[in-house]
Parts: C-alpha cells; structure tokens; sequence
C-alpha cells in the first residue's frame, strides 16, 4: 500500500511522516523546508506485522496547478505514482485555504484520508472545530492529529485504521466542479470560485471562531519588532551573536575541555599501547595522523553541537521566515527574490541541500545567481573552522563567528549585485511568504536534530576526513625518494614540495606557508579537512584546551606555533569560507546550473572572492595594526585589478549573447 | 477610480478588485491562497517595504510591488 | 612483529572508512549532511543526471 502525503506549506506534513514512519527528516516552522518528495514505510508499532504501508511525503503545495515547482512534483507524483491512499494533511488552524486543494485532490478518485493537524492549536485559539460534520461533507475520513507531540502521537494509531479501511476504495467527489470542462480561461476561473464558495459554505458549517483571524496578536506586535526597517537588522545580528556566545564561549568550550580530555586519555592509551619496537613512522602514523588528526576535529564537536541545538530552537520557534521578510529588502536591491533567501538559509546547515533549493526559483538568471551565491554563507563543515581560529587566535571571542556571518550576508548582496550587472537582467519577482506563527521550541526536536547532525560529523570525521589525515600524514612524512624526512628538514617532504609553489600565492594573503596551503587544497574535499590538515602538518592535536599550549596568553608563542599572527589567521579564515565549500557543492552546483558557463564562472568568482577578501583582510589589518602593509601587497593587488578588470570587461560587453543563450535554455 | 492594497491602512480590511500582476503566474497563485476578486484582505501591519496580510486565516508578508499590484 | 601488527591495525582502520566512501560513491551519495538537508532520505541527488 503506498500513501502520499500531501498538503499546504507548513502544515506539518513532514512532521507527521516523520511520527509515522519513525525517521528524523529535516522540519522548519517556516514553509518550503521540503523541497523534494521522500519515502519511508510507517512504522511496525503503528501497523499489523506483516503489512508493507510506504508513505510519500511530498513538498508543500496550495492546489493542483503547477505554478511552483513544490507544485508540480506533488501533482506529477500524485498523478503518476497512482498512490493506493492520498493522506491530506490540513492545518486545522486554516481551515478556508486548506480545504481548497482537499477537494481538489477528492476529485482524482483516490481514496483521500484527511489529518486534521495542530488539532493542540485549534481549542488555544477559541476555534471549534465539528471534525465529524467535516469528514460527512467530504465524505472521506477525518482524524484530528497533533504530529508534534511525543511518543506515538496523537490520532496516528485512529490514522493508520482510516488507511487502511479506504484502501480500495473510490473517492467520492464533493463538488460537480469540473475544471477539466472548462473552454476557456475564464471559465477555468469561475469553475474554481465555486469551489472557493462550496469551501466556504463547509468552513462555515463546521467551524466557530471565538477571535476572528483579522484581529491584532501578540504575534504580530513581536513581528513588527522582529521584522522592523531599522530593528530587524540588528535583532538579527545580536541573535547569532548570542548562538555563538552560548556556543563558542559560555557552554560549549565548557563541554569540549571535558570531551578533550577523554580524547587526549585515548590518545595516551594507545601510546601506552604501543610497544617500543614499533617504527616511530607507523606509530607517528597511527598517533599523530590518525588519532591525532581526527582527534583535533572531533574536539569541536560540543561547540557544532551547541551550535546546531541552538540553531534548530531558532528555526523551531518560526524566526527563519522573518529573517527572509528582513532580508528580502536587500536581495529586491540586487534583483533576487524571498524565494532566494530560503535556499541561503538552507545552506548555513549544508550548502548542497542549500543549491539544490533553488530548484523551486523560476527565473532562470535569479536560480543561477542563487546557486552560486549560497556556498558562501558559513556551512555546518566551516564551523569547525571557525570555533579553531577564534578559539586559537581570538580568546573564543564570538564576534569571529557572528562577523563572519554578516560578512557573508555582505558577500552575497554584493555579488549579486555584480551578476545581475554581469548578466544585464534586471527582472524583478514579487515576494510572497507566508508567516508561520511563533511557537514554544520543542526541547526534543532540538536534541534530536542536534544528535542527527552530531552523528553526522562523526561519520564524515571518521570516514573521508580519517583517510584524509592518514594520506597527508604519510605525504608529509616522506620525501620523494621515499626516505623518511629528516627532524630538521620538513619542507622537503613530497607535501611541502607540492604545497609550496601555491604558498607562494598566498604571500598577500598572510599566509604563504606550506602547511596553510596544504589545508586549503584539502578542504576543497572537505572543509573539516582544514582543521585535521592543520593538526597533523602541524601536530597540534588539541585545539581546545589552548591553555595547555600557553596560546593565549602570550600572542607570540602562537606566532612561534603556526607562524602567523591574528591578522593572518583572520585572513585564512575568510579564505576557507568563501573560496569554493567542497567538491561535492561544486557537484550539486554543475546540476542545478545546467551550464558549464556559469559552472565555471561560479567556482572561478567564489576562488576570486576568497582571494580579494582575504587580500584586505590582511592588508588593512596589518596596516591598522602595525602601520605598514603585510608582504607581497604589489603582487596581490596585480592578481586582484586583473580579477576587477575582467569583471568589469564582463559587466560592459554587449549582452545579446547572454539573452540569447537564456532563450535557448528555455525552450530546451 | 481603484485604490491599490499598498495605499491601504493598516487594521483594514478591503475587497479585492482586481490583481494586476505582471509576473505570470502570480495571479493564480494568489488565486490558491484564496486572494482573488470579491474577498477581503486585512492589513496587519506595514514594514519598509513589506506590509503583513491576513487572507483566509494565514499571515503573508508580501512586498510593496505586490501590494501594489492587488487593486481593491 | 610489532610492525606488523600496527600496520594490520592501521590498514583495518583505513579500511572501514574507504569501504564508507566507495560505498556511499556507488549509490551516489556525495554529501553527508543528510540529517541537516531539506531533501533528505535516499538524497534525489541520485536521480539527477
């Protein structure tokens, strides 16, 4: 038996799939979180023991006619898939729009079975609801359901009955609507309002309402406070501040000293393990490159945990989409629209899910513009970074994180500008979002989303970021003839050899060190790579407990360390954040472009914006800070006026061609 | 003479009229969420250039060339 | 012998993870992050060209 799930945006429908089939996909209290359809089978405590029931859980639609992309997957699945059951997921607290695409979807003769969700909100707000009246009017089962709470949830086992009874069975239709006889557009459209008058006629007979849905709340007093011209802004930027604070400074390194710790013990066990005979290469091997390397990157793990948790309570209580109404203001000034901001939002976690958002963005240059702006907005994998350069550099000072997030933000509006310049298009789309209500984060969402991403870490820090390690360990160990490199001579391993030319590069940047370099190559694999890179090129296996290295106190033993000062490592830092994420971005990113034009245009502008970026990092750090400007400043501006002079060639060639080949790609 | 949703007060509630999108497809859309000739929609509040909106019984933020856009 | 030894410990340690990788590179899985994706569970990147 095979159910789809469908439903309005924000609903909950992937909050129900996932208590029905027991699995942890992503949910947001904002709309548009899924953007793509998935599957599971509800789970064994819901069901009989041999009984197979798939369930679909399909992107938030408003009807049947495909204007958005989220659309025309649902219709085309619901269409084509032939489900055995559609389970209409309503929001109980809107009934009048959800209804309209419920009896759209009682018109395709499957079987419909209709969850009457945030049944909880329902009696909060003064509404009553005559559940039994509405499933006599639809002539389909009606189960109120409240998919957020615990355990089995509310109604499932009532739900999972109701499936299993229509299966087989033919829908009933409610309206004689026929939108498919319609002649003509207009036709189409009345057709339609019918519906809306019948949909109407049903809400009215089977809801009350004690406060009429047209007066103020307190939530709209908080949204315009949060969603102010002038205040939303810096609500926004004093709330990462404060996630980075709790994470980076006051809980997080708190937790990360007692789990260092434990990892330092391991670390001290195996050595102990270790008999004397034992080749210092292989011991150095397992200790440094392997435990060591994965060792300093797992360190960080309470702080991205922290990180995550207090995130996914942000995105719990509904904040997100006010973030969007604040920034849309910005993006309309460089021709992107709301829809761009989700897709940004999307990709602070991970920016492939990120690219891949962006499928749902119909104009074809915003798409594009889109894709390539969101790898710069600091991903899960950049955080590692972050919490090792402000916690080594900065005293774990949270305005490196908070900055670097506006940084992007900055990037983006600025980029966006430039391609828009670039491309000639200056089309404009309406924005249109709609605002979910606040709610009470659930402490038990925000666990399990922070032990899901958690667990994820791991695993990548366990399977590519290990033999990673493992391999830069074994390059940096030997020379080219394969002899082990002498104490006093580790640039002539085949790592620095390979490393080196490009250290050159990055002379104006404050970094030219081999060991750098090589950190940057590797994170292009993945950026966790730059933290292990770092450990092993550097055996500095600890990260955490900089106390213990007698880092902070004195700036000039970590000079004596990495070789570089603060301005340096803020400028590597930007480096790593807005050059290309990762090869598998950059995958994600040749599949959402459909261009090797932009795909290369993309990959060649974020490597020149990181390199721009960190240039006057470093620059003007260095001449605020010690008066004079770092090294390598005439090289580098050369490499940038070159980057600036063919982005303005681009900006002022004739742009027929790009219209041209924009036209071309539509009708393919 | 037709007045636009933009021009409107906030903590009013006016008819639709029309809706003179240029954005194809807007229309219809608008039409799904119930916002379309004939039925009322509240003003909630006015941000710079957003303005928040009760159509049916759900909030929107829509910016002001949409606003613009929906005669009422 | 020794040598031996950690050589066979290092090579089963490196071995998980590489089976990992190929593993996930066969069913087209590029991306780890599942848990934080908005697309999520059998990841569509593998139903794209």
């Amino acid at each position: 038996m095979k159910i789809a799930l469908a439903g309005n945006p924000n609903s909950g429908k992937t909050t129900l799939f996932n208590s029905l089939s027991g699995k942890i996909e992503h949910v947001g209290n904002w709309p548009g979180v899924t953007v793509e359809r998935k599957e599971g089978r509800i789970r064994k405590a819901l069901t009989d023991r041999n009984e197979y029931m798939a369930i679909v859980d399909l992107p938030g639609a408003y009807s049947m006619s495909p204007y958005t992309e989220e659309e025309s997957i649902t219709r085309e699945f619901v269409q084509t898939e032939n489900p055995d059951v559609i389970l209409n997921v309503v929001d109980a607290t809107n009934l009048s729009r959800s209804l309209f695409f419920t009896t759209q979807l009682l018109e395709l003769g499957i079987p419909v079975v209709v969850a009457l969700n945030k049944a909880d909100l329902i009696s909060k707000r003064g509404i009553v609801l005559d559940a039994f009246q509405l499933s006599e009017r639809l002539s389909c089962p009606v189960i109120e359901t409240v998919a957020t709470s615990g355990g089995v949830g509310r109604g499932l086992i009532d739900l999972v009955d109701a499936l299993r009874q229509v299966e087989g069975t033919k829908q009933k239709k409610v309206l004689s609507v026929n939108v498919s006889d319609a002649h003509s557009k207009q036709e189409a459209v009345e057709l339609e309002k019918k519906r809306y008058e019948k949909v109407n006629e049903i809400v009215a007979s089977v809801e009350r309402r004690a406060v009429s849905s047209h007066k103020q709340t307190l939530q709209d007093t908080i949204d315009r406070v949060v969603a102010h011209k002038w205040l939303g802004i810096p609500i926004f930027v004093g709330i990462i501040y404060l996630v980075f604070s709790i994470s980076q400074a006051w809980v997080g390194p708190f937790l990360a000293d007692i789990f260092v710790s434990w990892i330092d013990a391991f670390y001290a066990w195996v050595e102990g393990l270790l008999p004397e005979t034992v080749s210092p290469v292989l011991s150095a091997l397992l200790l440094d490159g392997i435990i060591g390397g994965v060792g300093a990157l797992i360190g960080f793990l309470p702080l991205i945990m922290v990180l995550f948790f207090s995130l996914a309570i942000l995105e719990d209580v509904g904040y997100m989409a006010r973030v969007a109404v604040v920034m849309d203001r910005f993006f309309k000034k460089i021709g992107l629209s709301g829809k761009s901001i989700i897709p940004m939002i999307v990709s602070t976690g991970c920016a492939i899910p990120g690219i891949m958002a962006t499928r749902t963005i119909r104009n074809v240059r915003q798409r594009r513009t889109t894709a390539m702006l969101s790898p710069f907005m600091p991903c899960g994998a950049k955080l590692p970074i972050i919490a090792l350069f402000s916690g080594i550099f900065f005293a774990d000072a949270s305005w490196v994180g908070t900055s670097m997030y506006l940084l992007a933000i900055a990037v983006v509006i600025v980029s966006g500008l430039i391609i828009r310049k670039i491309t000639g298009d200056t089309s404009q789309s309406y924005f249109i979002m709609e605002l979910p209500e606040y709610r009470i984060p659930s402490i038990k969402r925000a666990t399990v989303s922070m032990l899901h991403r958690g667990k994820a870490f791991i695993v990548k820090a366990g399977t590519i970021i290990l033999v990673c390690n493992a391999i830069v360990h074994i390059l940096q160990t030997f020379t080219w003839d394969f002899s082990v490199v002498l104490e006093n001579a580790p640039e002539t391993s085949i790592l620095a050899t390979l490393a080196s030319p490009l250290a050159f590069i990055f002379i104006p940047l404050g970094f030219g060190i081999w060991q750098f370099a090589a950190a940057a190559v590797t994170g292009f694999i993945a950026k966790e790579n730059v933290v292990g890179t770092l450990a092993v090129t550097f055996a500095v296996t600890n990260f955490i407990s900089v106390d213990e290295l007698a880092l902070v106190a004195d700036g000039s033993q970590v000079m004596n360390v990495f070789g570089i000062g603060s301005v340096a490592a803020l400028s590597y830092l930007v480096f790593n954040l807005f050059t290309p994420p990762c090869f598998a971005a950059i995958g994600a990113m040749n599949a959402e472009l459909e261009s090797k034009k932009w795909l290369f245009g993309a990959i060649g502008y974020q490597l020149a914006t990181g390199y721009v970026l960190s240039f006057f990092v470093y620059q003007v750090g260095t001449l605020i800070t010690t008066g004079s400007l770092g090294g390598g400043f005439i090289g580098g501006l050369i490499a940038i006026s070159v980057f600036a002079g063919f982005i303005i060639y681009l900006i002022n060639r004739p742009k027929g061609s790009v219209i041209l080949s924009k036209r071309v790609h539509m009708e393919a | 003479m037709s007045m636009r949703l933009s021009e409107g007060r906030v903590n009013s509630t006016y008819m639709v009229s029309k809706i003179d999108a240029e954005e194809g497809g807007m229309e219809e859309f608008l039409f799904t969420l119930g916002c379309y000739p004939g039925e009322p929609v509240t003003i909630i509040s006015r941000l710079k250039n957003n303005m928040i909106i009760t159509v049916k019984d759900a909030r929107y933020s829509i910016d002001s060339a949409l606003a613009h856009a929906i005669c009422v | 012998m020794a040598n031996v030894i950690v050589i066979a410990v290092i090579a089963g340690i490196l071995a998980i993870p590489v089976w990992k990788i190929v593993h996930d590179k066969k069913r087209n899985i590029r991306c780890t992050s599942c848990s934080a994706c908005p697309l999520n569970e059998g990841c569509s990147l593998e139903k794209q060209k």
